[in-house]
Protein backbone atom coordinates (compact mmCIF):
# COMPACT_ATOMS: atom_id res chain seq x y z
CA UNK A 1 0.00 0.00 0.00
CA UNK A 2 1.26 3.39 -1.13
CA UNK A 3 2.49 6.01 1.27
CA UNK A 4 -0.32 8.13 0.49
CA UNK A 5 -2.86 5.79 0.55
CA UNK A 6 -1.66 5.09 4.07
CA UNK A 7 -2.10 8.87 5.02
CA UNK A 8 -5.34 9.26 3.07
CA UNK A 9 -6.98 6.91 5.53
CA UNK A 10 -5.56 8.12 8.37
CA UNK A 11 -5.88 12.07 7.75
CA UNK A 12 -8.59 14.11 9.92
CA UNK A 13 -11.41 14.87 7.83
CA UNK A 14 -13.70 17.62 7.98
CA UNK A 15 -16.53 18.50 10.26
CA UNK A 16 -18.97 17.55 7.58
CA UNK A 17 -17.32 14.39 6.46
CA UNK A 18 -17.33 13.20 10.62
CA UNK A 19 -18.82 9.98 11.69
CA UNK A 20 -21.57 11.38 13.94
CA UNK A 21 -22.85 8.43 16.98
CA UNK A 22 -26.73 7.93 16.95
CA UNK A 23 -28.82 5.42 19.34
CA UNK A 24 -31.90 5.55 16.77
CA UNK A 25 -33.09 7.31 13.89
CA UNK A 26 -32.69 11.20 15.01
CA UNK A 27 -31.12 10.99 18.17
CA UNK A 28 -27.38 12.23 18.00
CA UNK A 29 -25.20 11.45 21.15
CA UNK A 30 -22.92 13.79 20.77
CA UNK A 31 -20.14 12.21 20.04
CA UNK A 32 -18.24 12.34 16.71
CA UNK A 33 -14.86 10.79 15.13
CA UNK A 34 -12.69 13.17 12.30
CA UNK A 35 -9.89 10.39 11.94
CA UNK A 36 -9.78 6.68 11.96
CA UNK A 37 -7.82 6.68 15.61
CA UNK A 38 -10.24 9.29 16.98
CA UNK A 39 -12.79 6.62 15.89
CA UNK A 40 -10.96 3.85 17.36
CA UNK A 41 -10.91 5.65 20.48
CA UNK A 42 -14.77 6.17 20.40
CA UNK A 43 -15.91 2.95 20.11
CA UNK A 44 -15.08 2.03 23.73
CA UNK A 45 -17.02 5.34 25.16
CA UNK A 46 -20.44 5.74 22.97
CA UNK A 47 -23.49 4.30 24.15
CA UNK A 48 -23.31 0.13 23.12
CA UNK A 49 -27.27 1.27 21.71
CA UNK A 50 -25.16 3.52 19.43
CA UNK A 51 -22.53 0.69 18.55
CA UNK A 52 -25.30 -1.42 17.17
CA UNK A 53 -27.27 1.01 15.70
CA UNK A 54 -24.59 1.85 13.58
CA UNK A 55 -23.06 -1.52 12.74
CA UNK A 56 -26.57 -3.67 11.89
CA UNK A 57 -27.83 -0.38 9.27
CA UNK A 58 -24.11 -0.39 7.44
CA UNK A 59 -23.28 3.24 8.33
CA UNK A 60 -19.84 2.08 10.08
CA UNK A 61 -19.03 0.47 6.94
CA UNK A 62 -19.98 3.11 4.65
CA UNK A 63 -17.86 6.28 6.26
CA UNK A 64 -14.90 3.82 6.83
CA UNK A 65 -15.19 3.24 2.38
CA UNK A 66 -16.77 6.47 1.26
CA UNK A 67 -14.98 8.97 3.69
CA UNK A 68 -11.80 7.29 4.50
CA UNK A 69 -11.37 5.08 2.08
CA UNK A 70 -10.37 1.92 3.43
CA UNK A 71 -11.96 -0.93 1.70
CA UNK A 72 -10.11 -3.67 3.24
CA UNK A 73 -11.67 -2.29 6.65
CA UNK A 74 -15.10 -1.62 5.48
CA UNK A 75 -14.52 -5.25 4.14
CA UNK A 76 -13.44 -6.18 7.69
CA UNK A 77 -16.54 -4.54 9.52
CA UNK A 78 -18.93 -5.76 7.37
CA UNK A 79 -18.34 -9.27 8.34
CA UNK A 80 -19.20 -8.47 12.02
CA UNK A 81 -22.95 -8.21 11.22
CA UNK A 82 -22.93 -11.56 10.37
CA UNK A 83 -22.21 -12.66 13.85
CA UNK A 84 -25.24 -10.79 15.24
CA UNK A 85 -22.97 -9.68 18.35
CA UNK A 86 -24.83 -6.99 20.70
CA UNK A 87 -23.66 -5.88 23.91
CA UNK A 88 -19.66 -5.70 24.65
CA UNK A 89 -19.00 -8.50 22.41
CA UNK A 90 -19.98 -6.10 19.79
CA UNK A 91 -17.74 -3.34 21.49
CA UNK A 92 -15.14 -5.36 21.64
CA UNK A 93 -14.49 -6.96 18.74
CA UNK A 94 -15.38 -3.76 16.87
CA UNK A 95 -12.33 -2.36 18.46
CA UNK A 96 -9.88 -5.69 17.85
CA UNK A 97 -10.81 -5.25 14.09
CA UNK A 98 -10.26 -1.27 14.19
CA UNK A 99 -7.07 -1.16 15.77
CA UNK A 100 -5.36 -3.92 14.03
CA UNK A 101 -5.96 -2.34 10.93
CA UNK A 102 -4.90 1.06 12.68
CA UNK A 103 -1.65 -0.61 14.08
CA UNK A 104 -0.99 -1.88 10.45
CA UNK A 105 -1.25 1.31 8.92
CA UNK A 106 0.66 2.88 11.44
CA UNK A 107 3.63 0.31 11.28
CA UNK A 108 3.71 0.58 7.70
CA UNK A 109 7.61 1.28 6.22
CA UNK A 110 7.73 5.04 5.62
CA UNK A 111 8.73 5.13 1.38
CA UNK A 112 12.64 5.65 0.84
CA UNK A 113 13.99 8.37 -0.12
CA UNK A 114 16.61 9.16 -2.70
CA UNK B 1 -57.46 44.61 24.81
CA UNK B 2 -54.91 42.72 22.91
CA UNK B 3 -52.32 43.95 22.37
CA UNK B 4 -49.61 43.21 18.82
CA UNK B 5 -46.26 44.60 18.24
CA UNK B 6 -46.09 46.56 15.29
CA UNK B 7 -43.24 46.77 12.59
CA UNK B 8 -43.56 50.12 11.54
CA UNK B 9 -42.24 52.65 13.88
CA UNK B 10 -43.43 55.52 12.08
CA UNK B 11 -46.98 55.15 13.87
CA UNK B 12 -44.90 55.27 17.79
CA UNK B 13 -46.96 57.31 19.75
CA UNK B 14 -49.52 58.45 17.54
CA UNK B 15 -53.75 56.90 17.07
CA UNK B 16 -54.94 56.29 14.15
CA UNK B 17 -58.77 56.77 14.19
CA UNK B 18 -60.63 54.97 11.62
CA UNK B 19 -64.05 56.78 11.60
CA UNK B 20 -66.59 55.46 13.88
CA UNK B 21 -66.39 56.01 17.23
CA UNK B 22 -65.12 52.83 19.08
CA UNK B 23 -63.57 51.72 15.98
CA UNK B 24 -60.34 53.12 16.92
CA UNK B 25 -56.83 51.94 15.85
CA UNK B 26 -54.49 53.32 19.05
CA UNK B 27 -50.99 53.42 18.74
CA UNK B 28 -48.78 53.24 21.66
CA UNK B 29 -45.26 53.02 22.46
CA UNK B 30 -45.42 50.70 19.07
CA UNK B 31 -47.96 48.79 20.61
CA UNK B 32 -51.16 48.27 18.45
CA UNK B 33 -54.34 48.03 20.48
CA UNK B 34 -57.38 46.35 18.99
CA UNK B 35 -61.28 46.89 19.86
CA UNK B 36 -63.79 44.47 20.15
CA UNK B 37 -64.94 44.66 16.73
CA UNK B 38 -61.68 44.48 15.41
CA UNK B 39 -61.37 41.09 17.20
CA UNK B 40 -64.25 39.63 15.84
CA UNK B 41 -63.22 40.54 11.96
CA UNK B 42 -60.25 39.06 12.95
CA UNK B 43 -62.22 36.36 14.40
CA UNK B 44 -64.16 36.01 11.22
CA UNK B 45 -61.57 35.96 9.09
CA UNK B 46 -59.76 33.37 10.67
CA UNK B 47 -63.13 30.84 10.25
CA UNK B 48 -63.22 31.64 6.86
CA UNK B 49 -61.03 34.34 4.99
CA UNK B 50 -63.15 33.46 1.56
CA UNK B 51 -66.50 35.50 3.46
CA UNK B 52 -67.04 39.16 2.10
CA UNK B 53 -67.24 41.95 3.70
CA UNK B 54 -71.07 42.43 3.79
CA UNK B 55 -71.45 38.85 5.44
CA UNK B 56 -68.76 39.98 8.13
CA UNK B 57 -70.80 43.33 8.58
CA UNK B 58 -74.08 41.40 8.29
CA UNK B 59 -72.65 38.80 10.96
CA UNK B 60 -71.33 41.28 13.58
CA UNK B 61 -74.12 44.27 12.35
CA UNK B 62 -71.75 46.86 10.89
CA UNK B 63 -71.59 47.98 7.34
CA UNK B 64 -69.52 46.43 5.42
CA UNK B 65 -67.26 49.84 4.39
CA UNK B 66 -66.64 49.33 8.63
CA UNK B 67 -65.32 45.99 7.28
CA UNK B 68 -63.63 47.29 4.32
CA UNK B 69 -61.44 50.10 6.38
CA UNK B 70 -60.52 47.99 9.22
CA UNK B 71 -59.58 44.84 7.32
CA UNK B 72 -57.60 47.27 4.78
CA UNK B 73 -56.14 49.04 8.01
CA UNK B 74 -54.85 45.78 9.98
CA UNK B 75 -53.32 44.69 6.64
CA UNK B 76 -51.23 47.70 6.47
CA UNK B 77 -50.09 47.38 9.72
CA UNK B 78 -49.28 44.02 9.33
CA UNK B 79 -51.94 42.63 11.99
CA UNK B 80 -53.20 40.77 9.06
CA UNK B 81 -50.28 38.96 7.16
CA UNK B 82 -51.27 37.18 4.75
CA UNK B 83 -54.39 34.70 3.56
CA UNK B 84 -53.42 31.24 2.58
CA UNK B 85 -54.84 27.93 2.41
CA UNK B 86 -54.31 25.02 4.78
CA UNK B 87 -53.64 22.06 3.02
CA UNK B 88 -54.58 18.51 3.92
CA UNK B 89 -51.38 16.83 3.27
CA UNK B 90 -52.38 13.18 3.32
CA UNK B 91 -55.31 14.28 1.31
CA UNK B 92 -53.59 15.72 -1.69
CA UNK B 93 -51.31 12.57 -2.12
CA UNK B 94 -47.95 13.83 0.17
CA UNK B 95 -46.32 11.02 1.47
CA UNK B 96 -44.44 12.18 4.37
CA UNK B 97 -43.24 11.74 8.23
CA UNK B 98 -42.82 14.80 10.66
CA UNK B 99 -40.62 15.28 13.98
CA UNK B 100 -39.82 17.40 16.56
CA UNK B 101 -35.92 18.09 16.92
CA UNK B 102 -34.63 18.96 20.35
CA UNK B 103 -31.49 20.31 19.56
CA UNK B 104 -29.16 21.14 23.16
CA UNK B 105 -26.53 23.41 21.98
CA UNK B 106 -23.46 25.97 23.30
CA UNK B 107 -25.34 28.86 24.18
CA UNK B 108 -22.91 30.85 22.50
CA UNK B 109 -23.79 29.30 18.76
CA UNK B 110 -27.50 28.98 19.38
CA UNK B 111 -28.70 31.32 17.32
CA UNK B 112 -26.93 30.55 14.79
CA UNK B 113 -27.71 27.03 15.04
CA UNK B 114 -31.41 28.19 14.70
CA UNK B 115 -30.96 30.55 12.13
CA UNK B 116 -28.85 28.14 9.56
CA UNK B 117 -31.93 25.25 11.00
CA UNK B 118 -34.21 28.25 9.10
CA UNK B 119 -32.75 28.22 6.12
CA UNK B 120 -33.43 24.52 5.72
CA UNK B 121 -36.55 23.97 3.17
CA UNK B 122 -37.41 20.43 5.06
CA UNK B 123 -37.64 22.67 8.58
CA UNK B 124 -40.75 23.95 9.38
CA UNK B 125 -40.62 25.64 12.33
CA UNK B 126 -37.75 26.61 14.53
CA UNK B 127 -37.65 27.93 18.24
CA UNK B 128 -35.67 28.08 20.90
CA UNK B 129 -36.89 27.57 24.66
CA UNK B 130 -36.15 28.20 28.09
CA UNK B 131 -35.35 25.19 30.44
CA UNK B 132 -32.35 24.29 32.01
CA UNK B 133 -30.56 23.40 29.16
CA UNK B 134 -30.40 25.40 26.20
CA UNK B 135 -32.59 23.96 23.48
CA UNK B 136 -33.64 24.37 20.11
CA UNK B 137 -37.21 23.04 19.17
CA UNK B 138 -37.57 22.39 15.31
CA UNK B 139 -40.33 20.85 13.99
CA UNK B 140 -38.90 18.71 10.26
CA UNK B 141 -40.42 17.19 7.66
CA UNK B 142 -38.81 14.25 5.57
CA UNK B 143 -40.03 11.48 2.79
CA UNK B 144 -39.15 8.75 5.06
CA UNK B 145 -37.55 7.83 8.27
CA UNK B 146 -34.11 7.03 6.31
CA UNK B 147 -33.84 10.65 4.28
CA UNK B 148 -34.93 12.31 7.94
CA UNK B 149 -31.84 10.44 9.86
CA UNK B 150 -29.58 11.69 6.44
CA UNK B 151 -30.86 14.66 7.46
CA UNK B 152 -30.28 15.50 11.32
CA UNK B 153 -26.56 13.21 10.45
CA UNK B 154 -25.13 15.24 7.36
CA UNK B 155 -26.92 18.59 7.91
CA UNK B 156 -27.44 19.24 11.63
CA UNK B 157 -25.31 16.92 13.93
CA UNK B 158 -22.05 18.66 12.42
CA UNK B 159 -23.40 22.41 13.15
CA UNK B 160 -20.85 24.25 15.27
CA UNK B 161 -22.46 24.16 18.81
CA UNK B 162 -24.58 20.96 18.65
CA UNK B 163 -24.28 19.43 21.34
CA UNK B 164 -26.90 16.25 21.19
CA UNK B 165 -30.25 16.00 19.24
CA UNK B 166 -33.34 13.98 20.41
CA UNK B 167 -36.36 13.15 18.19
CA UNK B 168 -39.60 12.23 18.25
CA UNK B 169 -41.54 11.28 14.67
CA UNK B 170 -45.05 12.17 15.19
CA UNK B 171 -47.38 9.38 14.91
CA UNK B 172 -51.00 11.15 14.66
CA UNK B 173 -52.26 14.11 14.71
CA UNK B 174 -54.99 15.20 17.21
CA UNK B 175 -54.82 18.97 16.63
CA UNK B 176 -52.98 21.39 14.31
CA UNK B 177 -54.14 25.39 14.31
CA UNK B 178 -52.72 28.65 13.66
CA UNK B 179 -52.63 31.18 16.75
CA UNK B 180 -56.05 32.55 16.53
CA UNK B 181 -58.12 35.11 18.25
CA UNK B 182 -60.21 32.37 18.93
CA UNK B 183 -57.75 30.76 21.19
CA UNK B 184 -55.71 33.58 22.67
CA UNK B 185 -56.27 33.01 26.62
CA UNK B 186 -56.50 36.19 27.41
CA UNK B 187 -59.75 36.12 25.68
CA UNK B 188 -61.43 33.27 26.08
CA UNK B 189 -64.42 32.59 27.61
CA UNK B 190 -66.34 29.10 28.20
CA UNK B 191 -70.02 29.12 27.67
CA UNK B 192 -71.38 25.76 28.20
CA UNK B 193 -68.69 24.12 25.91
CA UNK B 194 -68.47 26.61 23.22
CA UNK B 195 -65.83 29.65 23.63
CA UNK B 196 -66.55 33.05 23.33
CA UNK B 197 -64.48 36.47 22.64
CA UNK B 198 -64.87 38.21 25.78
CA UNK B 199 -67.03 41.61 25.23
CA UNK B 200 -65.10 44.56 26.41
CA UNK B 201 -66.31 46.83 28.89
Amino acid sequence: MSADTVSKILRTVSREKAFYFFTSIGNYTGESASSLKEFMGKINEVNLKSLEFHLYRGDFEKWISEVLQDEELAVEVRKLQKFNLTGDALRNQLYVTVSRRLKRLTSQPSPTRI
Amino acid sequence: MLHFPTANNKFKRKSLHIGEGEATLKLKNNILALDTTDLKILEALQEDAKQTYTAIGKRLGIAHSTVYDRIKRMEQNGIIKKYTALIDAEKAGTKSITAIMTIYTDPKESEKVAEKLGSAPQVLEVYTSLSEELQIIAKVVAQNQESLHDFIANSVAPLPGVLRIRTSILTKKFKETQFSIINDPKRLTFIKGTHNIKEEK
